[in-house]
């Protein structure tokens, strides 16, 4: 320990003595797009992102910058750049790197199955083309509800989710007792959680079944469109008052399971554009702390020719920031309620963590975050590829749990394919979008919309409304302001 | 020939036509560029040894095509900045990958097995 | 108070450990370990203790008990349980544990291989005999301690024998936590980190200090070059070993508004950690030499800490607030306010008797009697629960 003796008479140095070599610095990966009439949008290799103006941009990437420009320390800093003699900023990309994919290595977690395409209700924008109540024909029998069950022990997830979709699942609850029996009996076995959840339009809840709902820990998952008028012009009956069974439904849940045991999901029709702030109120009235602005998928019914379904982004985009406003401003008084867009896109953007959402992470969630068995026993790598199979169109089918096995659904070329092939890291535009660590690969939605997995970007929908979006949200944090700190109460 | 306006000449269908140095700006440049602008414009790259010719015809959604076009040769510039970070972070990136992805550190990695 | 001192006398011997009691009848095989603490009134007869520890200006029964030594007044407050490190050759007697107190520090090296502008505790050359003295003294502590502090120098210096001593620490005080404060340099050696890891200690805490995002900031204010990027790997292979990392930020003048950019950094690069702690300058050691280079007032980095504090909050990352005076700082961080200082050398100003928050203020360091914040004064109950304090 030689060394010390000589620490201990040491002199002190000043701050010029650590400076590393000569201020020549190395580009780490980043990307950049124009945010704004002034400024760029720069993003590393795991979203972390700076703002600057053009010149400044320029003059980062020809090496001009010193120490003592503004930009400088944020940039090394988020690892936009290092300099000689340093090897923590790869060691620290490569952790956070690896940190974002993680989701990936967890596969398949939602898994969603069908257990009769029976309904009562005639949604105007249901993506799947309904049977009357009593068609039987549409019904799941129990060879093909053990198979699916079998499938899904498959996935290593450790956070596996079975959602039960319909149609209206409690038209055949006999059939989705005994799939939730098997499944915690296969629970039981192997040590592995299986979270529950039924979506439902509620009329059908009885106490039957919330006794049994109870005792098997299943949440609940209704739609809610917004005030009485709007949600029962989007979804009639000629039964009953759609509106009225869900919110008496959603009482009755909350009374016998809990009130964090239901969740409601809105959709976005031509008439929800001119209420955002009253369908927001009706996710406050009803007690929701949550609620999820979502634009309608352009699938079955919803893409038949309608006024119902056909505003165009912009359209949408307004509505959406209205809404967004008015939610900030409830939280400013007081009332706590969260918009699940926002702050998905505020984890992707804010924090080390991957987060994966289906719709948009790349690649694409379809097959390896989410998977959908139908009644017939057809296998489809996501919801909306079956929304599309309803259509006529098989072309995301990956096969019969009665005639295929696992392996051959999971490594078929369709699915491997256009995961591959649809990558946000690799497509024309995606590849060095300075937003795409937010962003995701919708395969499914521009083969519907645009002909091709790919699409074609600049004049995609999907593409126009994510990049609003992100623009959007961050200009709100880059406020810095009450707003700002609002939003940031999101991220946990 | 049609009025010429900061380099950009438009032709009297509306087209503007721009003549690119390709000891400036890198052929894969301009062609990442047209393919973002194809919302805006029908395009077409012509290539000659002294010139790289871009062709861009207005749709009839692209609301200020004047406007457009010089943002197009801004893109250019921008699309060219983006192949050089790309050329230059190559390596590093490929490294950071193969790191993220290993069992045991890849950098630094006498420090995996000295015994202190 | 002090927790070292010297007695009048000095012998031949090598240093040892004791520890002290007040009672002349312990069973016999204990004493051979032990120091008893003699009066008038002690018997004569006893015998075979390690050492006799005579009260300040007296010497009874002078001769009788081999070795007698006299306590300075400043160690009178020795009693049952405490353990003492004892150097003949030199007379300096050091206090190595007091069973009364919450927490004790273990000093363990006095080497460093930073040299930190503010460095309360500046490194001396190598002493293997310190090593020796702090890892016997270990057996002699009561198993119901509840912390015990590694401190030093800098404790990875020691390599292996710092894994040694945690693991002594698990045998002999299994129930007690430890927490190591070190600069994590060496931990970039992953067999270092391993060893550690595979003492598997109940409850272990490695405490580093960052004091920037920037390495050559952070080099500047621990007078290392390279020390950022050799932490930082340490940190890395710390967590992934699955050591506990807690990273202690001292506020400086040089770092004190650029606080904000540090928590951002820990958010996004170091989010594993169990703590943040955000702690108040100690103006002693080097940081009395270079006070007008470190010292801060903390009414003038209030925004920055504030700020730093919440957006840790937000990602749910813990953080603490040691060191700082609840009159210094803004209400909001109260509840991250803790007490910090060790009780041998914390003080209160005499303004602090009309405070109505005093019990919850962790107070001054005794080194803040002259040098500390202008914004300290008594509150009372209604400024604490307003908005203006």
């Amino acid at each position: 320990m030689g060394i010390l003796s000589e620490q201990v008479h040491k002199k002190f140095l000043p701050l010029s003595s650590f400076l590393p070599g000569n201020g020549q610095y190395k580009l780490l990966p980043f990307r950049f797009i124009r945010f704004d009439s002034e400024q760029y949008l720069l993003t590393n290799l795991v979203g972390e992102y700076y703002l600057t103006d053009r010149t400044t941009l320029h003059r980062f990437i020809q090496k001009e910058l010193d120490r003592n420009d503004p930009a400088f320390a944020p940039l090394r800093a988020r690892h936009f750049f290092y300099e000689d003699g340093e090897t923590s900023p790869l060691h620290l990309l490569a952790t956070k790197y690896r940190t974002k994919q993680a989701p990936l290595a967890d596969f398949t977690s939602l898994h969603m199955i069908v257990p009769t395409l029976r309904c009562n209700t005639s949604c105007t924008y249901c993506q799947v083309s309904h049977k009357n109540t009593s068609a039987s024909a549409c019904d799941m029998t129990k060879e093909t509800a053990d198979r699916a069950i079998d499938f899904m022990f498959n996935s290593p997830s450790s956070h596996l989710k079975l959602e039960f979709q319909g149609g209206e699942p409690l038209l055949d609850f006999d059939m989705v007792r005994y799939i939730v029996e098997r499944t915690r009996e296969r629970e039981k076995q192997l040590q592995r959680p299986v979270s529950i959840i039924i979506c439902s339009n509620l009329s059908l809840v009885n106490d039957e079944i919330l006794a049994f709902c109870k005792l098997q820990g299943i949440y609940f998952s209704t739609s809610l469109d917004g005030p009485k008028k709007l949600h029962n012009k989007n979804r009639p009956s000629v039964e009953f008052d759609s509106y009225q069974l869900a919110i008496e439904g959603i009482a009755r849940v909350r009374e016998a399971l809990g009130i964090e045991a239901i969740s409601a999901l809105m959709t976005t029709t031509m008439a929800s554009l001119s209420m955002p702030k009253e369908i927001v109120d009706e996710y406050v009235g009803q007690g929701f702390k949550s609620i999820f602005l979502r634009p309608i998928n352009p699938y079955g019914f919803a893409s038949k020719a309608g006024a119902a379904t056909h505003y165009s982004t912009a359209e949408w985009l307004d509505f959406y920031k209205i809404a967004l406003d008015y939610i900030i401003d409830l939280n400013f008084r007081g009332i706590q309620i969260r918009e699940e867009y926002a702050a998905l896109i505020l984890r992707r953007i804010l924090t080390p963590y991957g987060t994966g959402f289906v719709d948009l992470q790349s690649p694409a969630g379809i097959g390896i975050a989410a998977i959908l068995f139908n009644h017939d026993g057809n296998v489809y790598a996501s919801d909306e590829s079956r929304m599309l199979a309803e259509m006529g169109d098989q072309h995301f089918l990956l096969g019969n749990l009665n005639t295929d096995k696992y392996e051959e659904m999971m490594l078929s070329d369709v699915l491997i394919d256009t995961l591959m092939e649809s990558m946000s890291e690799g497509v024309p535009g995606c590849a060095d979008c300075g937003f795409q660590p937010y962003c995701g690969s919708d395969p499914v939605r521009h083969y519907r919309l645009q002909g091709d997995i790919v699409g074609h970007k600049p004049t995609s929908e999907f593409c126009q409304r994510h990049m609003a979006l992100f623009r959007h949200i961050i200009s709100i944090i880059e406020r810095g302001d009450a707003a700002s700190d609002v939003l940031k109460g999101w991220l946990c | 020939m049609g009025a010429v306006d900061f380099g950009i000449t438009t032709l009297a269908d509306g087209t503007r036509l721009l003549s690119i140095d390709p000891s400036v700006y890198r052929i894969s440049a301009v062609q990442k560029a047209a393919y973002k602008y194809s919302g805006y414009f029908h395009v077409l790259i012509n290539q000659s040894e002294t010139a790289i010719e871009v062709r861009l015809q207005p749709k009839e959604s692209c609301i200020s095509p004047e406007i457009a076009a010089r943002d197009f040769a801004n893109e250019i510039l921008d699309q060219e900045l983006r192949e050089v970070v790309a050329a230059e972070t190559e390596a590093v990136r490929n490294l950071i990958l193969a790191q993220a992805f290993s069992k045991t550190s890849l950098i630094n990695s006498e420090e995996e097995t000295t015994v202190v | 108070m002090l927790l070292n001192d010297h007695t009048k006398t000095a012998w031949d011997g090598a240093p040892f450990v004791v520890r002290v009691t007040r009672d002349c009848q312990r069973p016999k095989p204990l004493r051979v370990k032990e120091a008893l603490r003699i009066t008038e009134e002690t018997p004569r007869d006893v015998s075979g203790f390690r050492a006799y520890l005579s009260m300040p200006g007296a010497s009874p029964h002078t001769g009788l008990f081999q070795p007698t030594i006299e306590l300075p007044l400043s160690l009178d407050y020795l009693d049952e349980g405490d353990v003492v490190a004892v150097h003949p050759a030199t007379g300096q007697l050091q206090v190595a544990y007091r069973k009364n107190a919450h927490c004790n520090s273990l000093f363990v090296t006095p080497a460093c291989n930073n040299f930190c502008l503010m460095c309360a505790q500046p490194p001396e050359q190598n002493d293997d005999s310190i090593y020796s003295l702090a890892f016997n003294a270990i057996p002699l502590m009561d198993i119901d301690s509840k912390e015990i502090i590694v401190t030093g120098g800098e404790p990875t210096i020691l390599g292996g024998r710092l894994v040694k001593l945690i693991q002594r620490l698990k045998s002999y005080l299994p129930s007690t936590a430890v927490h190591i404060l070190s600069n994590g340099r060496r931990l970039r050696y992953l067999s270092l980190a391993q060893d550690l890891a595979e003492v598997a200690h109940p409850d272990l805490v490695i405490g580093i200090p960052l004091f920037s995002d920037v390495s050559y900031e952070h080099d500047f204010i621990v007078q290392a070059r390279g020390a950022f990027e050799e932490t930082i790997r340490g940190i890395l292979n710390a967590a992934r070993c699955g050591l506990n990392v807690e990273l202690r930020i001292v506020v400086t003048r040089i770092n004190a508004n650029w606080l904000p950019r540090i928590s951002q950094f820990i958010v996004r690069n170091l989010p594993f950690a169990c703590n943040v702690a955000f702690m108040g300058l100690e103006p002693t050691g080097f940081a009395k030499g270079n006070h007008e280079q470190v010292w801060i007032d903390p009414a003038d980095y209030g925004e920055s800490l504030y700020a730093a504090v919440q957006e840790l909050k937000y990602h749910r990352i813990p953080v603490s607030v040691y060191n700082h005076q609840l009159c210094t700082i803004d209400h909001r961080l109260w509840d991250s306010a803790r007490q910090s200082i060790s009780d041998w050398k914390n003080i209160y100003l005499p303004v602090c008797e009309a405070c109505s928050v005093r019990h919850g203020c962790c107070g001054l360091f005794a080194s803040n009697a002259e040098i500390h914040s202008r914004a300290i004064q008594p509150l009372t109950l209604s400024e604490w629960t307003s908005d203006g304090v």
